[in-house]
């Protein structure tokens, strides 16, 4: 699993930390841009890897703590994509947009960029 | 009446209940509660999907519908009339623009719709946010947390210290004013939150609190308010945090019954409180305690008084689904204040409660709590049972 943003985007690296900010809706700001984060819901896999190495709790503790982050400071949940090639686009055309993918689904992709591998299975 | 109680006397003045019979009751707003408690009871709704159309909007917004029912074994002339809403939806809109932020929470209810804040905000940094309009003074350790969103606590009841001005809450919880919210690490691991408001506190009007209306007129008197929270996080962005609270706010007290009562028509509330929130191998406490003493100094006897109110709340939950919970809500002193007395027969100075919220259904809840209180007049038990659930 593998942090992609797209070509275009002038962000060449976020802690763990600031990932972790960037999923519960808190703001991350990278060359004055306000980063966006899009939630792959593509693969179950997928999505318990993301739950366990990058916002470590189970999926309604992470639920509830992104409404009460929205609830509280007014933020952004991050947008759910249900597919992948309509995840990537948006990641690819969004300088600001990180999310998260399978490593195989982005090689070829030059529209896109990895900045850290997440997880190794 | 409670043996001892000083200022118990105090006539029982005009509470919530009465003030909605002076409310036009919105056909428009039964409506709205009713298609949008419809919607929720659909249920389910998982939460929507972007698809290659989509445009990157700025724009979110939530629904907190709730519905309940309760029973209480007090008599009706004695009982608390900070009853709730039988039918409530809460509802959160938020937009952002670069640096720019707005925020709107509005409740619907049968009898009223109001705004509970309305914020506009400008990001001074990743990590600060500085607001101006009408927001929730960030004393409160509880409704910080949860504001009106009802799903997102585990619990029905609010603890008695932390009810909403117009429940017959005898804190100020809705500030008109400006409002900074920070954040940052601390350390290697930990972080720390700050934030600090300032603005026009609530009026004592008609028995009540009464703080600036979005929607409705405001009979202005209102005086300066400043409040805020600071707390320590051992791990950034974990659950667990402990702050500390203060808050001053200057009430004018326009209630000619409550002046009398008061010996003066101006009470200067001083906080000073802490919370903690723990969270360990699967249970979760929290916990906080407030100081407040009250000046009343623009009579002709200038005096003060204080008291102390705190809470303990304590869940387990067995299951992902099933969560029981308890909680425990003393005082200290309220009988001899006479500012708890002008809400004598809604604060409650001690309760207990015990419940068990069932997550029947993504994003719905079932819970049922069962409670035993005293106010300064009365002791009573009561049951609660309400569904609650968050769209989209």
């Amino acid at each position: 699993m593998v942090l992609i943003v797209s070509a275009d985007s002038p962000v060449t690296h976020l802690d763990a930390i600031d990932v972790r900010k960037l999923f519960l809706g808190l703001s991350v700001i990278r060359n004055d841009l306000s980063l966006r984060a899009l939630d792959n819901r593509s693969d179950e896999k997928l999505r318990q890897a993301f739950l366990q190495n990058v916002v470590a709790m189970p999926e309604a503790a992470y639920e509830k703590r992104v409404l009460a982050i929205m609830l509280q400071q007014g933020a952004h949940r991050p947008q759910p994509f249900a597919t992948t090639p309509a995840l990537l686009a948006a990641v690819a055309a969004d300088p600001a947009a990180v999310s998260v993918a399978w490593s195989t689904d982005v090689a070829q992709d030059r529209r896109l960029r990895v900045l850290r591998v997440l997880w190794r299975e | 009446m409670k043996k001892g109680t000083r200022y118990a006397g105090v006539p029982r003045l005009t509470g919530k209940r009465e003030m909605r019979n002076l409310l036009e009751v919105r056909p428009r707003a039964r409506l709205t509660v009713s298609i949008l408690l419809a919607v929720g009871l659909a249920g389910g709704a998982p939460p929507l999907l972007a698809d290659e159309n989509h445009n990157g909007s700025d724009s979110d917004w939530l629904l907190f519908p709730s519905f309940q029912v309760f029973r209480r074994s007090a008599a009706q002339d004695a009982a608390p009339q900070d009853d709730y809403e039988h039918g409530t939806v809460d509802v959160l809109f938020s937009h952002s623009a670069g640096p720019f932020r707005a925020l709107a929470e509005t409740e619907i209810a049968a009898s009223e719709v109001e705004i509970e804040r309305f914020q506009v905000g400008w990001e001074l940094g990743e990590n600060t946010l500085a607001w101006a309009g009408r927001f929730q003074q960030p004393s409160s350790a509880w409704n910080t947390e949860h504001h009106h969103g009802q799903y997102l606590q585990t619990a029905i009841a609010r603890p008695n210290i932390e009810l909403w001005e117009g429940e017959g809450g005898l804190m100020p919880q809705h500030v008109a004013g400006v409002l900074v919210d920070s954040h940052g690490s601390l350390g290697s691991d930990g972080g720390l939150t700050f934030a600090v408001g300032g603005g026009a506190a609530p009026i004592l009007r008609l028995g009540q609190l009464e703080p600036v209306y979005v929607l409705r007129g405001n009979n202005g008197g209102h005086r300066a308010s400043w409040s805020g929270r600071i707390a320590y996080q051992p791990e950034l962005l974990g659950d667990d945090s402990f702050g500390l609270l203060l808050a001053q706010h200057d009430v004018n007290v326009v209630d000619p019954a409550v002046a009398a009562a008061f010996g003066a028509n101006d009470v200067t509330l001083d906080v000073a409180g802490a919370f903690a929130k723990l969270v360990r191998d699967d249970w979760r406490v929290q916990a906080a305690f407030y100081h407040v003493g009250a000046r009343f100094a623009s009579g002709p006897r200038p005096r003060s008084e204080s008291f102390g109110d705190g809470y303990l709340q304590v869940e387990r939950p067995l299951s992902a689904r099933w969560t029981p919970y308890a909680r425990l809500e003393v005082s200290a002193n309220a009988a001899h204040s006479s500012y708890v007395a002008f809400q004598s027969h809604e604060f409650e100075t001690r309760r207990t409660l015990a419940g068990l919220r069932w997550d029947v259904w993504r994003n719905q809840a079932l819970t049922v709590e069962v409670g035993h209180a005293a106010t300064l007049v009365t002791r009573f038990s009561d049951v609660r049972l309400q569904w609650s659930c968050v769209l989209p």
